[in-house]
């Protein structure tokens, strides 16, 4: 898991578990290991009954892994130890959260990188759409817009907004043009 | 009899497909009014032979005529009429059967829908249906023929998958995923058949758009139902298991989700043409691969039905349609591009884009997470798992991400905005996400993720309603009408619009119970001895005794528990395990206590066999699941909202008065707006939007 | 350059398809196991009889450890290719030895009455040893060498012939 620490976006997903992982000391109270056990059980995957976890299971076999867990927690073992005893046993199979070493690596990079590339490629199509540079929002507003300063009315509504919201007919271009002069000729 | 009578008319039905679809083509390509009619009435009669199909079929399972396979498979005396009916969809064949029904039903009300629609379009849309209803109707009438005859007839069946009649909400969410996964192929045709149509202009997307809202609504109850199902039959205390079916719903979901928010753009801008067929025919394309996936055993699943020469064909047939509808587009590509202009980019246009990212993102994501096994197996030859934690891992910040989208796509306007305006439309939203935060901080929450969920939908929800408030008051002074009245009117008038809000309302609510019965849960593994009793959280359970009931199907061991909640006593509880003689494991059934707050899920996990002295219940305290349902019907209502057909529409004033109308004015943009509809409705002529 | 990418944008699906079409090569059940070719976890069990047994303890050349359960049908049709080996091989070359798994001792007494066969059988409270060796379901059998090293696993019934070969070939080996 250290290894994707440098990416920002894996790591707030790791957050809430790298919490647990300091907690192992040598003692734990019933609680702690009941706590613990499930944390590991909800990761391992249950042989006979395949899509589900060991935690969720009630076969039997799954049921004897729980308390397998549990004493291996309670005799002082890191969870990360209980994990790779039946890593040992069954292989990466066992795991739902696959290791992130090898070619596992990328069902976490991938996603990442999809989401970067696809960023940057919409950067640069913003950017030739709205013509050369990513107008700031505070780029001038010009052409078809109501002067929004002096003329916007009080009551908070978004004065420019152009009209026909998602509108069901989906008016052209044109049509629009055509009902801002009427409103313009009446105003 | 019925055997043949049943294979009679799936025959039929490929026959009607076939016509349908040379022509369909044909009289599209040359425009041959006969070979246009001859296309729908085809339509029209391969959806009669494929009613009649069912209706053999239903027949043959309620009056128990083994010869017919299906039933000598799937039925038994024992099985109880209810899940005998519904055993139509429990196993391989029967469920194709099923889709064809839907998908034949589905042609048939396009083909009637467009009886009358002049734009060219309605061939070539049925033309492709028939084409994919070839490829069902011919897996029926070949290798997954469930007519075949067996002889001689035998006595009795085993009956249905133990795991498939052990509730009656098996008779809900496959109906619904089934409307919505087939329901998804009309899009898809009307994409086709634009491509095929060279007619790549406006009319299509705004069919494709309101068949793809329909299916999209029927698919999102379906997977709502699916983890309703879920939750209370297979006893596992989860609702979602990222099971390769249950992602098989979910990823045509979010293509189809994305697709519904960048259509707008296309329809106001003329942007993303190629975009929006890509992703309808992804879209398409995705629910085949979902149902491969199930269908063919390629991967573990929990109602994967292996069989064998399917598989193969059902991955061909994929192919087929993949390149093929890409080799369309890419030989369309001239008429489909477009110009990009946007006029700011920070705008609604932008948000769409954006939220497209996301969405596609999550769906690749949870695609390559569900075949990820199989990359690595043939990588590697290795065996290896990608199970919730994964998905959970990845799914959680890409969904939150999509959740913050969902409160600024509304809060900016098309086009272009400015800071100050900015300021005006998102401090309030803001500085509401921000006092969700505080006060659920104060409470003592101290969790990211919930924390974060939180505020991002005291936000969205403070965007929906200031969208509402807006709305209303630029109603009522058009219409001068009552607040209440004036709300309403909303819905009328722009539901599309309105009703938009009320889905996302629905996902917020479901997006909070996510996060508190993702994050709250907790669960205790009890042994009890008669009378025995026990607390968990406020919870407080007895154990009285073990009961035996027999049925007819099945042998029923069941546990009295009395439970209270602090002091109020909840009734007595009976979480049960079932024993099927088809399967070796029993089947159990949980007790659900429901209410707002939270679920009381007890699943009977072991009992002493001789005198039912003690016995062992699995009891998790699971809250705010039931706003998981709540919220899927809120979604489903949202959608029926913006589907339902209205007249003209009359938001023109509206938004007019938006500009800064006064009384006087507002008179003249009635007849502004009447005259605008006059002017749209010339365009669209006789499209059904406007049937009522 | 234009005129050609769009013509690329089909061939895209194309690993994907045929990643699907690898898919339907293989066999899901089929699972792996980590523990081929490792040593044997050690153990100590009671036999039905009540005496402690280790695999230690064991000096047979090859060890045939078969888990099994009175409740499971495919171990029935197992059965007679074990009761096989028994009489076919020396005590001090092989040894059968079976695993009772998530069964109790009265069940397993009566499946011994009624289909044969003499070989010690033990208990496993706790299906621990069933863990430690991996086994996802009954009947699995392990081939245990005498370096006492797992060197085949098999899943699912047995053969006389599978059996067999396994056997032969690892007192070739041991002999050699």
């Amino acid at each position: 898991m250290r290894q994707l620490a440098p990416l920002v976006v894996l790591c707030l997903m790791l957050a809430p578990e790298s919490a647990l992982a300091g907690t192992q000391e040598a003692e734990l109270s019933a609680a702690e290991v009941d706590h613990l056990s499930a944390e590991v059980a909800a990761q391992l995957r249950c042989p006979v009954c395949r899509n589900q976890s060991v935690l969720e299971s009630s076969s039997g076999l799954a049921r004897e892994m729980q308390s397998v867990i549990r004493d291996r927690l309670a005799s002082g073992e890191t969870p990360e130890e209980v994990r790779a005893y039946f890593v040992g046993r069954y292989g990466d199979w066992i795991l739902l959260k696959p290791e992130p070493k090898g070619i596992n690596l990328l069902v976490y990079l991938l996603p990442a990188a999809a989401l970067l590339f696809g960023g940057l490629l919409l950067y640069y199509r913003i950017r030739r759409w709205t013509g050369a540079t990513v107008s700031a929002p505070e780029a001038s507003p010009a052409g078809l817009e109501v002067p929004d300063a002096d003329a916007a009315p009080t009551e908070g509504a978004r004065a420019a907004e152009l009209p026909s919201p998602d509108a069901d007919g989906g008016l052209s271009e044109e049509e629009e043009e055509w009902i801002r002069q009427q409103i313009g000729s009446l105003g | 009899m019925l055997s043949t009578l049943g294979y009679a008319s799936v025959i039929a039905a490929l026959l009607g497909a076939a016509i349908t679809t040379l022509t369909g083509l044909i009289g599209g390509f040359k425009n041959r009014p006969v070979l246009i009619d001859a296309s729908r009435r085809a339509t029209y009669f391969t959806f009669v032979a494929m009613t009649a199909a069912i209706v053999t079929m239903e027949a043959a399972l309620l009056t128990h005529d083994f010869s017919v396979a299906y039933v000598s498979r799937v039925g038994s005396r024992e099985t109880p009429p209810y899940y005998t009916a519904i055993s139509l969809w429990s196993s391989l064949d029967g469920s194709i059967l099923f889709w064809g029904w839907i998908l034949s039903g589905y042609a048939a009300l396009v083909a009637f829908v467009r009886r009358r629609q002049t734009d060219g379009l309605t061939p070539f849309v049925l033309g492709t249906l028939g084409f994919v209803g070839i490829f069902f109707f011919g897996l029926l009438a070949g290798p997954a023929n469930p007519f075949g005859l067996i002889v001689p007839t035998p006595e009795n069946g085993p009956g249905p998958n133990p795991l498939l009649q052990n509730h009656p909400l098996m008779g809900l969410h496959p109906p619904l995923l089934y409307l919505g996964f087939v329901g998804l192929s009309v899009p898809f045709a009307f994409a086709i058949g634009a491509l095929l149509s060279g007619n790549l202009e406006a009319t299509w997307l705004r069919d494709a758009r309101r068949w793809m809202i329909a299916a999209w609504a029927f698919l999102s109850l379906g997977i709502v139902g699916g983890a309703w199902w879920s939750y209370e039959v297979l006893g596992w205390g989860g609702y979602w298991a990222w099971d390769p079916v249950e992602n098989a719903s979910f990823l045509p979901w979010l293509t189809a989700t994305a697709f519904l928010h960048s259509v707008m753009v296309q329809e106001r801008r003329g942007m993303l043409k190629t975009w929006n067929l890509t992703l309808i025919i992804g879209t398409f394309i995705l629910t085949l691969f979902g149902t491969f996936l199930t269908r063919s055993g390629i991967l573990d699943s929990v109602h994967a039905f292996t069989e064998g020469v399917i598989g193969p064909l059902f991955l061909a047939y994929i192919a087929l349609l993949t390149l093929g509808s890409f080799l369309l587009i890419a030989w369309r590509s001239d008429r489909l591009h477009a110009p990009g202009t946007l006029d700011g980019a920070v705008s609604r246009e932008s948000a769409f884009i954006l939220n497209n990212l996301v969405f596609v993102a999550l769906t690749f994501t949870v695609l390559l997470g569900t075949v990820f096994p199989l990359i690595v197996e043939w990588a590697r030859s290795e065996r290896i798992s990608v199970g919730p934690p994964y998905f959970d891992m990845v799914f959680t910040p890409l969904a939150l991400l999509l959740l913050f989208l969902m409160g600024v796509g509304p809060a900016l306007p098309w086009r272009r905005t400015t800071a100050e305006k900015m300021k005006r439309s998102f401090w309030l939203p803001t500085a509401m996400g921000a006092a969700v935060v505080a006060v659920i901080f104060l409470l003592g929450v101290r969790r990211l993720y919930p924390l974060v969920t939180f505020g991002f939908a005291g936000f969205v929800l403070a965007t929906i309603v200031e969208e509402f408030r807006k709305g209303v008051s630029a109603r009522q002074r058009i219409s001068g009408r009552p607040p209440a009245f004036a709300f309403l009117d909303l819905f009328t008038r722009n539901g599309r619009r309105y009703g938009g809000y009320v889905v996302h309302t629905g996902v917020v609510v479901i997006a909070v119970g996510l996060a508190i019965s993702g994050s709250w849960k907790f669960e205790r593994e009890l042994t009890l001895r008669q009378g025995e009793q026990a607390e968990i959280g406020e919870y407080r359970l007895q154990f009285d005794e073990i009961f035996t009931r027999e049925e007819p199907q099945r042998f029923v061991v069941g546990g009295n528990f009395q439970a209270w909640k602090g002091d109020r006593y909840l009734g007595v509880q009976q979480p049960r395990l079932n024993y099927y003689p088809t399967s070796q494991q029993p089947i159990a059934t949980p007790a659900v206590e429901s209410s707002l707050s939270k679920d009381l899920y007890l699943t009977l996990m072991a009992f002493e066999p001789q005198k039912g002295e003690h016995a062992t219940v699995r009891a998790i305290v699971n809250p705010a699941v039931a706003w998981l349902w709540i919220g899927g019907l809120i979604v489903g209502i949202g959608a029926l909202i913006a589907i339902w057909p209205h007249g003209r529409p009359a938001y023109l004033p509206e938004l007019a008065e938006e500009l800064g109308g006064t009384a006087p004015l507002a008179d003249s943009l009635e007849s502004a707006a009447a005259e605008a509809g006059r002017r749209e409705e010339a365009v669209v002529v006789g499209g059904e939007e406007h049937g009522s | 350059m234009k005129r050609f990418g769009r013509w690329l944008i089909p061939i895209l699906p194309i690993p994907a398809l045929a990643l699907l079409a690898f898919g339907l090569t293989r066999d899901v059940q089929v699972l792996p196991s980590a523990i081929v070719g490792e040593a044997a976890p050690e153990f100590r069990l009671e036999t039905m009889a009540g005496d402690s047994l280790t695999l230690a303890g064991l000096d047979a050349q090859v060890v045939v450890l078969n888990f099994w359960a009175s409740w499971c049908i495919p171990c029935r049709q197992e059965h007679p290719a074990l009761v096989r080996a028994t009489e076919v091989y020396d005590d001090s070359d092989v040894r059968v030895l079976g695993v009772l798994y998530q069964d109790t001792p009265e069940g397993a007494e009566r499946f011994m009455r009624r289909f044969g066969g003499g070989w010690e059988t033990v208990l496993d409270p706790g299906t621990r040893t069933a863990i430690d060796f991996g086994v996802y379901g009954v009947p699995e059998t392990f081939f245990i060498d005498a370096d006492r090293r797992i060197a085949y696993k098999h899943i699912g019934p047995l053969s006389w012939e599978i059996l067999r070969t396994k056997v032969d070939s690892l007192l070739s080996a041991g002999g050699a």
